[in-house]
């Protein structure tokens, strides 16, 4: 082939997606999105008996895979492609929910990356990622209550119901994302990401700190 | 995962579109299902779409059944939590203390048909689309660069290398005595135990994955030749016209 391969310039490579990225990408969305498809189930079952405020609880596990990648990773639209991505598969393999899953998943996407551009991608803390899983939460919660017909049910019980989401979207999506992200850090796998670059330097600050 | 929702190879009229048009379709009708509230409209999308079902995805009756049951039984539950909760103003019948609006029975009807029709519609366009046209008419129609597109097959190559991680960690687990136990915290430790080296046995395949895709020249070239194409066909063309016609005329109706 005479398509001459240009090599891609510095700067553009700190922010370009690389190969070994999409695919931590991939599986984590394949994780969450297998593991969606049986809290799918578990869903159904909470919705039926109690309606949109049961279903809260477990809503912060859907964005997980978002807001770990993100973390992980570290460069801009790392949260939405992922989920995003996790909405597709989940409808190829076989969610029953279909285009809400894929609709709700693209929202919870565009929050998380809002969360995290507001630090400008810079700051990777608690505070953070509580933000990143927090914003997960309104979007799809408008776009929820008139698909479903919560806006009907009166006001009380949608407040009830959108500060349980807010709860579950900080504990459940950011702040787990964090606890499971330090810890794949700490077993050395996750080398050459940006997570493991800044952790060292962090550690290495520390050190000097010390001597000094 | 229910095999309903899988692809099925047969020879109809929904397994000739290409996937963009019946992405059209899927979003028509996801709008007109968002457009009504009233059970009658809703009856009438659902029936269309469970017809469609039966006659241009030549999809039998029992096979949409089978997908679908689960989903019906919550549905059930959902409609009766609905009738209960949602105000109304004309009493339809009483139960004991219970009230029974109209409105309510009504408005609950129409979200479970609502439910019910986004489900048949993604059902019938998990078995009539072929995951890989899937990711070709991404890449050639709606050019989405196939470095990002192909991260679906990463995706779906490794569901069934996970599946059988996931057993084989159990297995582990359950030889040394650390089996399912009962009660809230160890529950919440069986969580942990099991989905923590599941989740590090896939990251540690991440990398030997990505050198081999680049081994083989995955991302070095802006574009990429392809075995199968993906085409519109013309009756696709005219079904997903109709389709959008029908929906715009439905929303300008409904405005004004």
């Amino acid at each position: 082939m005479s398509t001459v391969v240009k090599a891609v310039s510095n700067s553009r490579k700190m922010k370009r997606l690389t190969t070994v990225d999409i695919v931590l990408i991939a599986i984590l969305a394949i994780v969450n999105g297998v593991a969606m498809t049986y809290i799918a189930m578990l869903n159904q079952l909470l919705t039926a008996i109690g309606g949109p405020i049961l279903t809260s609880i477990t809503l912060g596990l859907y964005s997980i895979s978002g807001v770990l990648a993100a973390y992980i990773i570290r460069k801009p639209g790392v949260a939405f492609f992922t989920l995003t991505l996790a909405g597709v598969v989940q409808i190829i393999s076989g969610n029953p929910n279909g285009l809400v899953s894929l609709i709700a998943a693209t929202t919870d996407g565009l929050g998380v990356e809002i969360g995290f551009a507001l630090f400008r991608y810079k700051r990777w803390d608690w505070l953070s990622t509580a933000v990143a899983g927090l914003l997960a939460v309104p979007l799809w919660f408008i776009v929820a209550s008139f698909w479903f017909g919560y806006y009907k049910w009166g006001i009380t019980i949608l407040l009830i119901a959108f500060v349980i989401r807010c709860v579950s979207g900080i504990i459940l999506s950011g702040w787990l994302s964090k606890i499971v992200g330090d810890i794949l850090a700490g077993t050395n796998i996750l080398k050459g990401f940006n997570i493991h670059k800044q952790r060292k330097k962090e550690v290495n600050k520390d050190e000097s700190h010390y001597s000094a | 995962m229910s095999l309903s929702f899988q692809f099925h190879e047969k020879k109809s009229f929904m397994h000739s579109l290409d996937p963009v048009t019946k992405l059209i379709w899927m979003l028509c009708i996801s709008v007109l299902v968002f457009l009504y509230e009233t059970s009658l409209p809703q009856f009438i999308l659902f029936t269309i779409v469970f017809s469609s079902a039966l006659i241009l995805a030549k999809l039998s009756i029992g096979f949409v059944i089978r997908g679908i049951w689960i989903m019906l039984l919550f549905s059930i539950g959902f409609f009766i939590l609905q009738v209960l909760l949602v105000p109304g103003e004309n009493v339809l019948f009483t139960m004991g203390p219970l009230n029974i609006y109209s409105e309510s029975v009504d408005f609950a009807l129409a979200i479970t048909l609502r439910i019910l029709t986004i489900f048949t519609t993604s059902l019938i366009f998990v078995a009539t689309s072929d995951p890989r046209d899937i990711v070709n008419s991404l890449t050639q129609k709606m050019k989405v660069p196939y470095r990002y597109a192909y991260s679906i097959f990463v995706a779906l190559r490794f569901v069934p290398t996970l599946e059988q991680e996931a057993k084989v960690i159990e297995a582990a687990q359950t030889i040394r005595g650390v089996g399912k136990q009962k009660g809230l915290k160890n529950k919440a430790l069986n969580m942990k135990r099991f989905t923590l080296p599941l989740l590090m046995g896939a990251v540690r395949r991440v990398r030997v994955t990505a050198n081999t895709m680049e081994a083989k020249g995955y991302g070095a070239y802006s574009d990429r030749t392809y075995i199968r194409k993906v085409s519109y066909t013309a009756s696709g063309v005219m079904f997903g016209a109709v389709w959008c016609i029908t929906t715009v005329y439905l929303i300008v109706e409904r405005i004004i």
